[in-house]
Order: C-alpha cells, then structure tokens, then sequence
C-alpha cells in the first residue's frame, strides 16, 4: 500500500479540520476587523445605558469601556500571547534538550536538573511574583515571562527524543565521518527529534493562553484581556443582569482553547494515524 | 530502605533552599514597603533626610545584602515567627499563616481525594467498556479539564448552582447561613474537576494496558471471576503511572486553589499571597506562604517516590 502523509491524513481527520477552520476564523476576525473599525478598547462614554444598542452593539462594560472593542483587542492579545510564548518556549526549550541530550554526562544533568526543579513548582504562582515586578504589564512582559518558565516541558520532551536519536546507528556513522558535534546535533539530531515538539505546540499555544487569561482574571496581566473582561462576572449583579459584559469573552475564550486544542488532536492523530486508532479502542 | 529515604530528604532540603533562594531573589524585585513609606513620607513633610532614608531601610531590614537577608529569612523558620508581616510589624508571618491554612487544606486535600476516589472506579469502568457510558464521562472529564480555564468553570458553576438555582453560595463568608462544608462545596468541586482529567485519562490508560497483558489472560484462563482479575492482578500493575499522574496533579492544585480561594472570596493562604503581592509587596509574607508551596510539592514528590517502592518492588533503592 501507498504510504500517505500528513496532509492526506490531516485533511480526513474531522477534528483537525473543525479546530482549524474555527481558529482561522477567529483569527481573521481579531486580525481584520481593528482594520476597518475605530476600536478603542480605553476610551470611556459618558451615557446612562450600557445595554447593548445600535452604536454598541455588545454595550458597555462597568466603567463604561465599549465591550466589543475590548473583545476584538483582547483577542489579539490572547491569540499574540499564545503563539508568542510557543515560540520562546521553542527558542529556549529546543537548543536545550538538544545540548542536553547530546552532552549526556554533566551539562545534560544540570540541564534536567534545572528543568526539574521548574517543573515542581506551580507555575501560576511564579507568573504571579514575576509579572507583579512590572508597574505596567504589556503583551511583550507576559510573552517573555512565560516563556522563561514554561521552557522545561519542552526541553524535556526533546531530549527524551535526542537521546533515543543518539543510540542510532546513523550517528555513530557520521561522527566517524569526521562531522563537528555542532553539526551532527543541527543536521542529524535535530531533525529526527524536533517532530513530537513541532506536533505538541498547539497544547504549548492553549496552555499560555490561559495562564494569561488567569493572570488578566487576577488583575496581575494584560489590561486588556478576555481574562479581565470576564473578571466583571465575580460580581453578582453582573453576572447575573448584565451578561453582555462577561458572556461573549468566555464564549470566544473556551471556543479559542477548544480549537486549538482540537487542531493539536488532529496534528498529532495524522502525524501517526496507526497509534491514534489503536487509542480509541 | 532507610538510606534510601534518608538520601532522598536531603535532596529535597537542598532544593527547598534553592528553591526559595531564587524565590526569594525574585521577590527582591516586587515594589517595596520602604520605597513606597519614603513616597509617603516626601509626600507629607516635602522632604526627606538621609538619617529617616537609614530608619525605614532597617525597620524592613533592607540595611543588609541580599544574601545574609536570606539567610536571617531561614533562620526565622527556626525561631517560631518565620520573621514579621510588613503590613504589620507586629505580627508575625506564622500566625497569619496559621489563621489561613486551615481553608487551603481542606479545599486542596478534599478536591484531591475526590477526584482520585471518582477517577479509580471511572477510570476501571471506561477501560472495561470503551466506549460504554463511563467512557463517555472520562472523555468529558478530560476535554473539561484541558479545555475549560479553572476561572471560567468556578463562574459558571457559580453562575448555575447560586445564581439560577440558588441552592449553594457563591462565596464563603463567616455571616453565612450555610455550614462550612456546604459553602466549600462549590470550590471543592471546583479543584476537584480542574485535576481529574489527566488522573481518570491515566488509570483509563494504564489499565487498557495491563489488561492486554499475558499474566492476565492466565489469570481469566484459571476461573478467576473477571472482577477480581481486575482488582487483583490489573489493577495494582496499573497504579503506578497513576500515581505518577496524582503526583503532577499537585502544583497544578497548589496554583488552582489561588485562583479558586480569589472567586469563592476563601480566606485561605492562596488569597493572602495574591493580596501580598499587589503593591506594596509584603515579603515576608510572601516568602512564608510560597515556602509552604515548596514543601508540599517537596513532600508529596518524596511520598510518591516512596510508594512507588512500596507498589513495585522491583524499582531499586537508589
């Protein structure tokens, strides 16, 4: 039989499908609509009635902020959050399980040793101490801050793959090539190890966003964010007669998570579609 | 055994101190108590003298570097008072402590062991009958749980049971006519459901695989009826990975109730620190709070590493 690859498989699989067209629309939405619409999520109006109407189309917000600005800009910054925090956790998390896989002996030790001690503590409560540093919270802290934690799921997760790697025979075969260790970890290594990291990203990107909703829900992140946003709820008259303000950012929230996380299914089912089956019996 | 164990706590001590070392470093940099009374004071009086400057710095005990600042924090675990809250000098750190654990424990432990004691029978059921109704809850579980932020599950539970039905509170305040128990109900839930999915995912797993093994299949071929061949001969092989997973579902607790003691208005250690760490920070507190953090995650590491000797004998004391 022919062997297919991933996009075959990736186009038949439903749930990798539905999260991909769902995420792509809201991607489009946060991207397109500042584009041709005045939002401007801190500019305050002074009218009685913060019920949805026709110049608000989703109302006003306790302090009288426009509720659908703050969700299209707090959407952009989740969404920025998520795959902006992948990406360091990719730029720290990879060379490192590389080395450490690699250098098996001490640097390795010390590097899964680190790895270890950031993976026992809870996150939440270091973002927490780490983001309070800063008087004024923009994206960029928050990117930076959580990918400086959350780099050792990756790391570890790369070096199991590198040191499976190393014991081929391939390896041994270059390096009586003659080939520096530099290049064998970029040309040889890397390559054969870095897919499981690749395919997990989405969970990486669904996992930041919601530690920065959090962080927003606990008044320590982003100003504007869904997480602040749906913070009005905890107040009882809210959350019960005035929905408008927290409803439609928990909906976008679960439905940004969901897609994601469905598109993760999707990847990792086509990446290995035999061991996807054999799950689900 | 012994040496093993012994070993094994002093790693532990060693990290508890580097652990709260970097912490501690970290904490250095959140806006200060003395910063924010020489604000004050300029404020007042218009002016400041170096001498006053001096004061504020040692009633803090900002006067020294870091590291001995460090090492006096330690030696204030030792000496009853775990050193003195900033907000209140004269008060110390451990008696805050001691007022607000109770709380945290209660909605950590008893979240933890529901959802341990739901996810072993569930977790049996759904690998017995895939795709049976059990099944079906474990895959809602599991969805639940990566999909749905813990903030989000606390306000719509609220938003239901207190606000639509109105049969639980949504907050646990002292005035309340509810019992104690009844107005942890909800958080309780709340932990519970935010740390089940990967557990009741783990024994689903764990047992598919042990079931297929061939010790099983001779235990069935002896006439052992099918439940205890379950119990017996599946189930202990299958309790490691799931301890593995109870075990990881710790920090993610320890931050949880945080965010969950905030909505539910809990007056538990994890509400104290995020109110000690918005401006002015106070450190001490901070820094007795998150040791207890590490220590809980410290010792429930060295515990499970201990069961899993107790559960396999084969893994050697290293």
């Amino acid at each position: 039989m022919k062997k297919r690859g991933f996009l075959y498989h990736f186009a038949r699989n439903p749930k990798g499908m539905v999260g991909l067209i769902l995420l792509a629309a809201i991607v489009l939405a946060v991207v397109l609509i500042p584009l041709f619409m005045d939002l401007d999520p801190e500019k305050v109006y002074f009218v009685k009635d913060k019920a949805p109407s026709a110049d608000h189309i989703m109302g006003l917000d306790t302090s009288f902020q426009d509720c659908f600005s703050k969700l299209v800009i707090g959407g952009r910054v989740s969404l920025l959050i998520g795959g902006g925090t992948s990406l360091i956790t990719l730029i720290i998390g990879v060379p490192l399980g590389l080395i450490a896989g690699f250098y098996r002996k001490r640097v390795g030790a010390a590097i899964n040793r680190t790895a270890e001690i950031f993976l026992s503590f809870p996150v939440m409560v270091l973002l927490l101490l780490m983001v309070a540093v800063f008087s004024h919270v923009t994206p960029l802290i928050i990117i930076v801050v959580m990918g400086c934690v959350s780099w050792p799921g990756t790391a570890k997760m790369l070096y199991s793959m590198a040191i499976s790697v190393m014991n081929n025979e391939y390896i041994l075969a270059v390096r009586a090539m003659g080939k520096s260790n530099a290049r064998i970890m970029f040309t040889d290594v890397l390559p054969n190890s870095i897919t499981p990291v690749l395919v997990s990203l989405p969970f990486r990107v669904s996992i930041s966003i919601m530690l920065e909703t959090t962080l927003a829900f606990l008044g320590l992140g982003v100003a504007t964010s869904w997480g602040r946003q749906i913070y009005l709820a905890t107040t009882m008259n809210v959350m019960v007669n005035q929905m408008w303000m927290w409803l439609p950012p928990t909906i976008c929230l679960v439905a940004v998570i969901v897609s994601v996380n469905m598109l993760g299914e999707g990847i990792r089912d086509s990446y290995d579609p035999k061991s996807a089956r054999e799950s689900q019996k | 055994m012994l040496q093993f164990i012994l070993k094994r706590i002093l790693v532990s001590v060693l990290l508890f101190l580097l652990l709260t070392f970097v912490l501690y470093l970290i904490v250095q940099f959140l806006p200060s108590y003395a910063e924010n009374d020489i604000n004050k004071m300029v404020m007042q009086n218009g002016s400041i003298t170096e001498q006053q400057k001096l004061d504020i710095n040692t009633k803090y005990n900002l006067d020294k570097p870091v590291i001995p600042r460090y090492a006096a924090w330690i030696g204030s675990l030792f000496d009853g008072t775990w050193s003195h809250s900033f907000a209140n000098l004269n008060t110390t750190v451990l008696s805050v402590i001691k007022t607000k654990i109770k709380a945290t424990l209660i909605l950590m432990s008893l979240g933890l062991a529901f959802a341990v004691l739901l996810s072993i029978p569930l977790g049996m059921r759904a690998a017995i009958r895939p795709g049976g109704a059990a099944d079906g809850v474990t895959n809602a579980l599991t969805f639940t749980g990566i999909s749905i932020p813990n903030f989000i599950l606390a306000l719509l539970l609220i938003f239901l049971f207190s606000a639509k039905l109105g049969i639980l509170p949504s907050m646990v305040v002292q005035t309340s006519r509810y019992p104690y128990l009844a107005q942890m109900l909800l958080p309780i839930v709340c932990v519970m459901i935010s740390v089940i999915g990967p557990i009741v995912k783990q024994v689903r797993g764990s047992m598919l695989d042990v079931m297929n093994m061939e010790y099983v299949k001779t235990a069935r071929a002896k006439g052992i009826p099918e439940n205890q061949v379950v119990r017996r001969h599946v189930f202990r092989n299958a309790a490691i990975p799931v301890v593995t997973a109870i075990g990881l579902a710790v920090p993610m607790l320890v931050g949880g109730s945080v965010v969950i003691e905030q909505i539910f208005t809990i007056n538990g250690i994890g509400r104290t620190l995020v109110n000690a760490v918005y401006a002015p920070a106070d450190v001490p507190l901070i820094m007795g709070i998150v040791a207890i953090q590490v220590v809980v995650v410290l010792v429930v590491n060295l515990a499970l590493d201990i069961i899993y000797t107790l559960l396999d004998p084969r893994i050697a004391y290293q």
